[in-house]
């Protein structure tokens, strides 16, 4: 497996491309997010693991470019900054997963393999549709009652995940596992808040809510 | 002193108005009542006039010679004229060449009597009828003695009042020192009150007027200033504390460590501990990092469902230990909505149910919700080591940790964190604890 690294800090860098090395993937270390941008683009990797601090570009918008031109490349965020508001800002600006340094060898190496496994095609032509809702999982587009809505890249994939298994009740941890990745619980509650942005953009306005509370359970799109 | 100059000068201003207001009004009055006087004086005059010319062989002579006593004297500078019926002079006592005009006359008849300025000479005009015909008397005299007790009394108030003013400013000038003293006093005090004398306190003399409670609501606010640098002090002492421990663990071993050449197990124990002591303080670390983010924005405001947040609250901290929720909610929904900083409640009731988690002793642990009219309250049940009654009101200081607690793992900051949070918020928490039986943690929350 290939993997570009975009990391300023020498040390960690380091230590990184040693570990990954070790698990049998091919590391290229890039230390700026002109350079990471650059490589990434120009060759084929199977994911990107960046940090959000960089010299001569950030992370966020490397990240954001690469969302534009190579909507399937895998980007992992490896950074300090572990606020709410930061790993939100990582999310709306594309990236598929987040992890707050400093973090455990352990959890990247299971991040990065669930990253490049999630690789599911999805045919051109699929639409999702509940009630006034319509979801199109390969131009990722939605719209309810003809209007079409903006979701972010995460907002979509969650929206996606509820939608293809409508009507069932997903549990708080099946949906982090799904949508974000294994073992997501970290005491915050990310899904929350994306549930209900997704809520406050899907729902509201709307006469009838689709996005349901399950208190014990979990979270479900129902048809009404 | 700007406020003692200011009061002075208003006080002053406000008392010349006054005073001007009651002098001029005095002398306006007194001035109209001379002028209606002397109008008085002149229409008596003009009668008597008349009465003496033309009544002279009319009236018994005793009689004639009591009107001429009772009104002998002339009015100094009057000027007299009675005209007949065809509006020719008939009288003429002085030498000044006065007449007045037909117009005048004619008026005199038409109203029966007239009266005017002529510059500063009052004139009256009255018809006087006869046997003799239609007399119109006219008079005009200057109320010398008058306007002389005019200037008389205009300088007298002028003088008055020049006089009180200055009376005035200088009792106010004292006045408003003596008032303002106090005030001086409590900042030379209070100069003498800085950071480092902090324990300074200013007199209170338990007096009930407006100083004495100006130096009571200062001192506690000193009071209050005081104890939170102490607070500061304790916190950075204990932080630095508790940061420096893991530390001196951690360069410690690995120090020892790379003095000799030790075997393989060694090594790996060495790293083990080393790894250990950095997780520790990395946790340490974000528990400090979230004690000093939590501050509320009110952008950040969200209408959040109590059932709902607690559920995912245990989702998130109870994966792996038995919690049960109980809601005694009622159908008013508002009543179990809250409008607060999402995240931060989450974190804030979540350290709750992690302690009550930690402290359990394996058994199970309630989460209590109930709504109703009276109250909306969350209580955290668990039945398991309970918190000693000295220990109560200190478990929510920065790392403190209670002796049957040392012996779990933790850092002393998770309670402080969600105390500071609820504050912020408005929600009320109380504990209630017995040894060995187990703690409750009551937090209530404001309702609308």
């Amino acid at each position: 497996m290939n993997i570009l690294l975009v990391e300023d800090e020498l040390k960690v860098a380091d230590f990184i491309r040693k570990g990954l090395k070790e698990q049998l993937y091919d590391v290229t270390v890039a230390y700026d997010g002109l350079t990471g941008e650059r490589l990434a683009l120009e060759n084929d990797y199977d994911v990107v693991v960046m940090d959000v601090i960089l010299p001569q570009r950030n992370g966020l918008e490397v990240c954001k470019e690469l969302r534009r031109l190579k909507p399937e490349l895998p980007v992992l965020l490896l950074t300090a900054l572990g606020t709410m508001q930061d790993k939100m800002a990582g999310f709306d600006c594309g990236a598929d997963d987040y992890l707050v340094k400093p973090f455990h060898f352990e959890e990247l190496i299971a991040r990065l393999r669930v990253l490049t496994r999630r690789k599911t095609l999805i045919a051109p032509g699929t639409i999702y549709r509940v009630a006034d809702l319509e979801v199109d999982g390969y131009k990722k587009k939605v719209t309810r009652n003809k209007k079409e809505i903006q979701l972010t890249a995460k907002e979509f994939a969650l929206l996606e995940v509820l939608v293809i298994h409508k009507n069932r009740v997903l549990s708080r941890t099946k949906i982090a596992e799904m949508v974000w990745g294994i073992d997501f619980n970290r005491g915050t509650n990310l899904i929350d808040v994306y549930i209900n942005y997704l809520r406050s953009k899907i729902d509201k306005g709307f006469e009838q809510q689709l996005i349901h509370t399950v208190i014990g359970m979990g979270y479900t799109l129902k048809e009404p | 002193m700007k406020i003692k100059d200011r009061l002075l000068m208003q006080f002053t201003v406000l008392f010349a108005i006054l005073l001007l207001g009651v002098l001029t009004g005095i002398y306006f009055i007194t001035d109209s009542n001379r002028k209606s006087e002397f109008r008085n004086r002149l229409t008596e005059r003009a009668t008597v006039v008349a009465q003496l010319f033309l009544a002279e062989d009319n009236l018994p002579s005793d009689k004639f010679k009591d009107i001429i006593k009772k009104y002998p004297q002339s009015i100094p500078g009057e000027i007299v004229r009675i005209y007949d019926s065809s509006d020719q002079p008939v009288f003429l006592r002085d030498s000044i060449s006065h007449e007045w005009s037909r117009a005048i006359i004619h008026k005199v008849r038409s109203s029966g009597s007239i009266r005017y300025f002529d510059r500063n000479r009052q004139v009256v005009g009255i018809l006087y009828q006869d046997n003799s015909g239609d007399f119109c008397v006219l008079i005009s005299a200057v109320d010398q003695y008058g306007i002389k007790a005019m200037q008389q009394l205009f300088r007298v108030m002028l003088l008055f009042f020049l006089s009180s003013l200055l009376i005035t400013l200088i009792i106010g000038h004292f006045f408003s020192r003596v008032a303002l003293q106090p005030i001086k006093k409590m900042i030379r005090d209070i100069r003498i009150v800085r950071s480092t004398s902090l324990d300074q306190r200013l007199n209170e003399s338990g007096g009930k007027d407006e100083i004495s409670e100006l130096i009571r609501s200062f001192n506690d606010m000193l009071e209050h200033l005081e104890q939170s640098f102490e607070t500061q002090k304790q916190f950075v002492s204990n932080a630095s504390h508790e940061l420096r421990t893991p530390l001196t663990s951690i360069i410690g071993s690995l120090e020892v460590s790379l003095r000799a050449k030790r075997s393989e197990d060694d090594y790996r124990k060495t790293l083990e501990t080393v790894l250990n002591e950095t997780e520790h303080l990395n946790e340490l670390l974000n528990s400090l990092l979230e004690l000093a983010q939590a501050t509320i924005v009110d952008e950040d405001r969200q209408d959040v469902r109590l059932d709902e947040l607690m559920w995912q609250v245990k989702d998130e901290y109870a994966a792996h230990h038995e919690v049960e929720l109980i809601y005694h909610l009622s159908a008013d929904q508002h009543l179990y909505t809250f409008s607060c900083n999402r995240h931060l409640l989450f974190l804030a009731i979540g350290n709750i149910l992690k302690n009550a988690i930690k402290f359990s002793d394996g058994k199970k642990v309630d989460c209590i919700l109930t709504a109703n009219n009276h109250k909306t309250s969350l209580i955290i049940r668990d039945y398991g080591i309970g918190i000693n009654e000295k220990d109560r009101e200190n478990i929510f200081r920065p790392f403190f940790r209670a002796a049957n607690a040392k012996k779990y793992e933790g850092v002393g900051i998770g309670l402080s964190l969600s105390e500071k949070i609820f504050r912020l918020h408005n929600v009320l928490l109380t504990v209630r604890s017995q040894p060995g039986n187990g703690t409750d943690m009551i937090m209530e929350f404001p309702q609308h």
